[in-house]
């Protein structure tokens, strides 16, 4: 015998790094489990589906059926999120009313009343009311169209309530749209008859201003105006005349003066006048009457004016060949004119300050008694003043009312007019696009879909007994298992892979 | 001397697994007419390193696990041969704590690669595992004792009237020899399990009992420097006190003659016999099948031995993380 082996053995112990490898989980441990443990996985993965396909063949069968709704999107998308998102939330939005409004206490039993399963009990309504909801669902479907489905034993009975509740649904929601425009016409109307009654008050107000005030008003009334203006027109002519005498005083004063500084230069020229001056006035003078005798074409009165015209040019012949210049008002022929005119001119100024003056007093007691005489007219005519604005202002108001009136006639008759097109564009909104059918295959329960989530089931559950299986696994599997059964007092020499028959 | 092959055309019920799934597998395969390969398993495994070496083709595993095996029990000779000086001898003891630990497979085949690596030495592979001997199916010769012959065995007079009449209805059906041994492998046990019956060839036990000698039992197979010691046992697992008197001299003749003795020892636990055969060894390998062996066992092992220092354990028929299939394409 060898002595080498005959030696005891020293005991092993275990690194804590070694102890610290064989804790770790590798993923070849997994497989191993996996690999061997499968039975237990596969069992329970196969038999599950199987039973719950059974099981799924047992439980009452349920049929559903679906409509498809177009409801076009009338909101105001949010400006605040890009247009997907806005048209998503819109969406959402909108699908939730129509849920709402279609889950609605009052639609369900209404459906179920007019499908003749409504109870009389209240409380039996209710429970119905919640049956039908929890059997409906609702979801968005492609577009502006939203789905609505409900789910029963009955295929006929599922048909029948999705197609009530689908055309409820719809002549619910034109009906709403109906009664908004509806309201905004009557509103319209009620304020028409309101403006119109508006008018008619301010009319009758005007008519009994008219009768209360134009009535104690003179018969005569265009008359007395006339009159009263033509008064009116005299006394202010009048005034003009008596404002122009004072003027007329001033103006006859500065013409006395000056016809008297030109009498005083007449009389101061006269002692120096040209000696024919005096024989050119004789010959005027002649001329003068003979002219009051013959006609302008008698010899003599030819030959008077050659005289006279010659006797002319010789005085201004003389006067402009005297030194100095040459002074047309200080000329004696021409200041004599002029004296002439200035007399003439005088005289008559004075004739008619005389005959203004002698009128003055006329003038005023006419104005005195015009005075007199307007004051009544002009009362009565503030009066009448009065009323006319009184009477304008209801006029206005009356037109305004009518007009008032007239504008809302013509927005009832817009909004009238608007309400038609609203109102077919509304039904044209709502509609029912896919009309419930009668199914004819069951929806649930779901044969494939409980045998999926059987086998789903199953396998979890089969990992779970794997995995217990595993934990509470008493045999040997691996070294590190063998490492722990041997707490280091024994090497592990080697490890030899089961070995398996071909085939 | 008689040499012994490996046909495996000659199975015998001794070399069939036992268990419940092997029954049922068998039960099924009798149904559909068709034999089942696991009955043969234990017996090629046993013959692993001496087919594998010699580059044959075996019935079982892939090429890489076969050659990941055979390193293991390269590696498992070198341990045992390590520190080994020249003209020293050694006797290595295999034992699993309990039964179908995998000890003579690992046992035959460390013999078998011992033989390899050292041709200059002979290599004795000794079967003391007569509680359930099974090298015989791996390294028997043209066994002259069929399933016919071994049930109405006429010499030991066997009482083999029940299992006589249920052979007799396999016969009526065609059934094939493995059919009947499957089907009918609890009775045939029970009967074999008799103490009346006699050795049916030369073993260990008839050595031990002094009725043959050395070199009658030596099987030799066709590796030159290795040979087999068939423990037979098939009478009675329990060791006479006449038996165990010449343990000591089987030992040293043994040992005298041979380089390596590997000897395949019951299980630990169960029975008391591998602590009977334990001082006369160098040295003993725990072998530990995973999924079969269990933690308690092993602790409980190597807490109650009390005979040659144990070595160290090997764990056995360890499993893949991926199924051959898988393997096959990574």
């Amino acid at each position: 015998m060898s002595a080498a082996l005959k030696r005891p053995q020293p005991v092993l112990t275990p690194l804590a790094e070694e102890i610290e490898e064989a804790s770790r989980f590798e993923l070849h441990d997994l497989l191993v489990a996996l690999r061997r443990r499968w039975k237990l996985i596969a069992i329970p993965a196969i038999c599950a589906p199987l039973l719950a396909a059974i099981f799924a063949g047992l439980l009452p069968k349920q049929y559903r059926s679906e409509t498809r709704l177009l409801v076009q999107r009338d909101t105001v998308l949010n400006p605040l999120v890009g247009p997907p998102t806005a048209a998503a939330l819109a969406t959402d939005e909108r699908l939730k009313q129509f849920d709402k409004i279609i889950r609605s206490r009052k639609s369900l039993l209404g459906t179920a009343g007019e499908l003749g399963f409504l109870p009389e009990d209240p409380a039996q309504q209710d429970e119905l009311a919640a049956e039908i909801g929890g059997r409906l669902e609702t979801w968005a479907g492609g577009g502006d169209s939203f789905l609505l489905a409900y789910t029963d034993p009955d295929p006929v009975r599922a048909r029948n309530v999705t197609e009530t509740l689908s055309a409820r649904f719809v002549d619910q929601m034109v009906d709403d749209q109906i009664r908004d425009a509806d309201e905004a016409v009557k509103h319209l109307a009620e304020r028409v008859g309101g403006q119109r009654a508006q008018a008619e008050l301010e009319r009758g107000h005007l008519e009994q201003f008219e009768k209360e005030n134009l009535g104690s008003l003179p018969p005569n009334q265009g008359a007395v105006i006339e009159r009263l203006q033509r008064l009116e027109r005299e006394l202010q002519d009048t005034r003009i005349q008596l404002e122009l005498v004072p003027e007329h005083r001033r103006m006859l004063g500065a013409l006395l003066d000056e016809t008297d500084e030109m009498i005083l230069d007449q009389e101061r020229l006269d002692q120096n006048r040209h000696p024919k001056v005096d024989e050119m006035y004789a010959l005027q003078t002649e001329l003068t009457k003979l002219l009051r005798r013959v006609n302008f074409k008698h010899p003599d009165v030819i030959r008077l004016q050659g005289q006279i015209a010659d006797l002319d040019a010789e005085i201004r012949a003389e006067y402009s060949a005297r030194p100095g210049p040459e002074d047309r008002s200080t000329s004696p022929y021409i200041t004599r004119q002029r004296v002439y005119r200035l007399n003439q001119s005088y005289t008559d100024l004075q004739a008619k300050l005389l005959d203004l003056l002698l009128r003055r007093d006329e003038l005023e007691l006419q104005a005195t008694g015009l005075e007199q005489s307007l004051q009544p007219l002009r009362e009565e005519a503030g009066r009448f003043a009065q009323v006319t604005a009184q009477s304008e202002r209801l006029r206005n108001l009356s037109d305004m009312a009518a007009n008032q009136r007239d504008k809302l006639v013509s927005q009832h008759a817009s909004a009238v007019e608007q309400f038609e097109i609203d109102l077919a564009q509304e039904r044209n909104k709502y509609r029912i696009l896919e009309p419930a059918r009668v199914p004819t295959r069951h929806y649930k329960p779901s044969r494939s879909r409980i045998a999926i989530a059987g086998g789903l089931g199953g396998l979890i559950l089969g990992l779970l007994w794997a995995f217990f299986a595993e934990l509470t696994d008493p045999f040997l599997r691996k070294r590190r298992d063998l490492d722990d059964s041997l707490q280091g007092t024994l090497p592990v020499l080697t490890r030899i892979p089961r070995i398996q028959p071909r085939g | 001397m008689t040499t012994l092959g490996h046909d495996t055309e000659t199975a015998t019920l001794l070399e069939r697994p036992r268990g419940w799934r092997t029954r049922v597998r068998g039960l099924i395969g009798g149904l559909v007419g068709r034999s089942t390969r696991g009955a043969y398993r234990r017996r090629d495994l046993n013959l692993l390193a001496l087919h594998g070496f010699a580059d044959r083709q075996m019935a079982c595993e892939d090429e890489r696990v076969v050659a990941a095996s055979l390193e293991q029990f390269r590696r498992l000779a070198g341990h045992v041969s390590s520190g080994m000086r020249a003209g020293e001898r050694r006797a290595i003891g295999i034992a699993s704590p309990e039964p179908q630990g995998g000890a003579t497979m690992t046992a035959s085949n460390l013999a078998a690669t011992l033989a390899y690596q050292h041709p200059g030495r002979q290599v004795l592979l000794a079967e003391l595992n007569w509680r359930s001997p099974c090298l015989r199916a791996s390294f028997s010769p043209e066994d002259p004792i069929g399933l016919r012959e071994l049930l109405f065995h006429e010499a030991g007079g066997v009482e083999t009237s029940a299992v006589g009449a249920m052979i007799e209805r396999a016969d009526h059906r065609r059934a094939t020899e493995s059919e009947v041994a499957e089907g009918l492998e609890s009775e045939v046990t029970l009967e074999l399990g008799r103490p009346d019956l006699p050795e049916l060839y030369p073993s260990v036990r008839s050595y031990l009992t002094g009725e043959t000698g050395l070199d009658e039992l030596t099987v030799q197979t066709e590796l030159p420097n290795l040979t087999v010691h068939l423990s037979g046992g098939v009478r009675n697992g329990v060791v006479s006190g006449r038996e165990l008197q010449n343990l000591p001299s089987y030992f040293s003749e043994c040992q005298r003659r041979f380089d390596f003795m590997i000897v395949d020892l019951p299980p630990i636990l169960p029975f008391a016999d591998a602590e009977l055969v334990a001082p006369y060894l160098d040295g003993t390998l725990l072998i530990c099948r995973a999924g079969s062996t269990r933690r308690r066992d092993v602790r409980e092992a190597v807490e109650t031995w009390s005979g040659a220092p144990l070595m160290g354990c090997v764990l056995n028929d360890e499993m893949q993380a991926l199924p051959r299939w898988v393997r096959r394409h990574v």
